[in-house]
């Protein structure tokens, strides 16, 4: 992972705008990597037809899980949650525009992992 | 101080190699060692009727002279080679402590400990209803109690000696085991000295192949073990009612052995002791000054464990306050350093010190100034890019 790369995610994670604890989500949904301690929490608002109006994130871990739960936050939103389920790893990997390095690929998909873990 | 021993570097001259705590680079003797084995000498040990047998044989059993001698053993019978400090652990779990521990028996050990060993006594004494007690002294009721000679984290250094002692006045039938996977090759170890009943080294972590493990079982408690695996190598006799096993250290070695691995840790001791613990350790202790003093002025880099340098092995970790450890490990690696970043297989510690992960730098003979001063650099950028 180059420096300058990993500044513009340390930056991100600085000032991510989905941070915090949401009071009325209708799903709450938390995640850890067992390997290495990383713990997040997403907070999901549906509508009546469980589309995503709102989310966020809390977070305990490194840069690139941080900056896989803001990326996911953002992109949810007017989504219906059952297509998340159906979003590949690739896909979301995309959204990085850096390369991830296999040791740290589950850094960055704990989020999504999360998401797809949902439980009604 | 001895870099041109080891081809790695010749392959990855940019390579800045901190992990010998997780595994040493091999110098030329080791890997000619085994090479050597293969081509002149390769054959299968024990109960071989021919010369070339005979021979393997013979070597084999020499490095486990050598070890016995190295370690400080009674004698070789007294050496058991293992895959791995962890089986050894988990060995003396099986055939010691199954047999030994009852309901009510306290097995104690720190939270300094590696998993292997601490999980294995944990494992066990929840099996047998015991007691799994982390922390604290020994007493009357401590049947068992394993602690690390040297942190595979702070690298701080136990003073095992005084605390077998301390243990063995207040129980005398205390039974006491020793992870020495640290300290061998850093630091003297010497068995007999340290009145433990047993002790592990791991072999691949002082210049040996992988799969060199040590087991160093005290004689007077070999009567009293029953064999780990059984199969191939341990037997005595077999018959549709019954099978015997040999004595040890030959009940331990089930199974066709990692000979070369075995052949590779004769040399990896050569190795060691030609350069002289006296010299090796000398040189670690300079590197822990310098480390210590140069990552100690670091904003935002806090160390743990001790400061003292004869306290410590050359095993250094640190947290960042701001930046997660694995991000540090990543960013370094950009920059041809290798480091550990995690919990290092030391989650109690890691939680009892309140962070969920630490950088690991660790040195070895190889090790010089140049590459402290690199890492430091490197640190010095990552938080100078950031704004820290």
């Amino acid at each position: 992972m180059k420096l300058s790369e990993f500044k513009n995610l340390w930056e991100h994670t600085q000032d991510s705008s989905f941070e915090g604890k949401m009071k009325d989500a209708s799903l709450i949904i938390s995640g850890i990597n067992e390997s290495c301690g990383d713990e997040i929490t997403l907070f999901l608002k549906l509508d009546a037809k469980k589309r995503i109006v709102d989310a966020s994130f809390m977070h305990s871990g490194c840069t690139l899980s941080y900056a896989g739960s803001s990326i996911l936050s953002g992109k949810v939103v007017g989504k219906k949650i059952d297509e998340i389920k159906k979003w590949r790893d690739a896909d979301f990997l995309k959204f990085f525009e850096m390369e991830i390095s296999p040791a740290r690929l589950k850094c960055v998909l704990l989020a999504l992992e999360t998401a797809k873990n949902y439980a009604f | 101080m001895n870099k041109k021993d080891f081809p790695i570097f010749k392959n990855h001259p940019k390579l800045i190699y901190l992990d010998s705590a997780a595994t040493s680079q091999k110098p030329r003797v080791v890997i000619d060692a085994v090479k050597n084995f293969y081509e002149t000498t390769n054959a299968p040990i024990h109960r071989v009727l021919y010369s070339l047998g005979e021979q393997a044989t013979k070597e084999y059993e020499a490095v486990r002279k050598k070890t016995a001698d190295f370690l400080g053993a009674r004698g070789a019978s007294e050496v058991v080679f293992v895959k791995s400090a962890t089986e050894g652990a988990n060995l003396v779990a099986e055939s010691w402590l199954r047999d030994h521990l009852k309901k009510g028996d306290e097995v104690l050990t720190t939270i300094y400990e590696h998993h292997s060993c601490f999980v294995p006594w944990q494992e066990m004494a929840r099996k047998k209803k015991a007691i799994f007690k982390v922390g604290g002294e020994p007493t009357r009721q401590t049947k068992f109690f394993a602690f690390t000679l040297a942190s595979n984290v702070t690298g701080e250094i136990f003073l095992a000696k005084k605390m077998i002692c301390d243990a063995r006045k207040r129980n005398p039938q205390i039974k006491i085991f020793v992870d020495a996977a640290q300290a061998v090759g850093r630091v003297p170890v010497n068995f007999k000295d340290l009145d433990a009943d047993f002790l592990v080294a791991s072999g691949h972590k002082f210049y040996a192949p992988t799969g060199a493990g040590i087991l160093l079982i005290k004689k007077e408690l070999h009567k009293e073990m029953n064999p780990f695996l059984l199969g191939g190598g341990m037997i005595l006799s077999v018959s549709k009612e019954k099978s015997t096993w040999q004595k040890a250290p030959y009940l331990f070695e089930a199974g066709s052995p990692l000979t070369e691995a075995v052949v590779g840790l004769g040399a990896a001791i050569g190795y060691i002791q030609k350069i002289g613990l006296k010299k090796i350790r000398q040189h670690e202790e300079t590197l822990i000054a310098y480390a210590l003093e140069k990552l100690g002025a670091l904003p935002s880099v806090h160390i743990l464990g001790p400061r003292e340098i004869k306290k410590k092995i050359g095993v250094i970790s640190f947290y960042h306050e701001k930046i997660h450890a694995h991000d540090i490990a990543s960013l370094l690696s950009e920059e041809n350093i290798a480091v550990r970043a995690g919990h290092h297989c030391a989650m109690v510690l890691h939680k009892e010190l309140g962070i969920s992960a630490s950088v690991r730098m660790s040195f070895s003979v190889f090790t010089e100034k140049g590459d402290i001063d690199k890492i430091v650099f490197a640190l010095k950028k990552i938080n100078e890019t950031l704004g820290i």
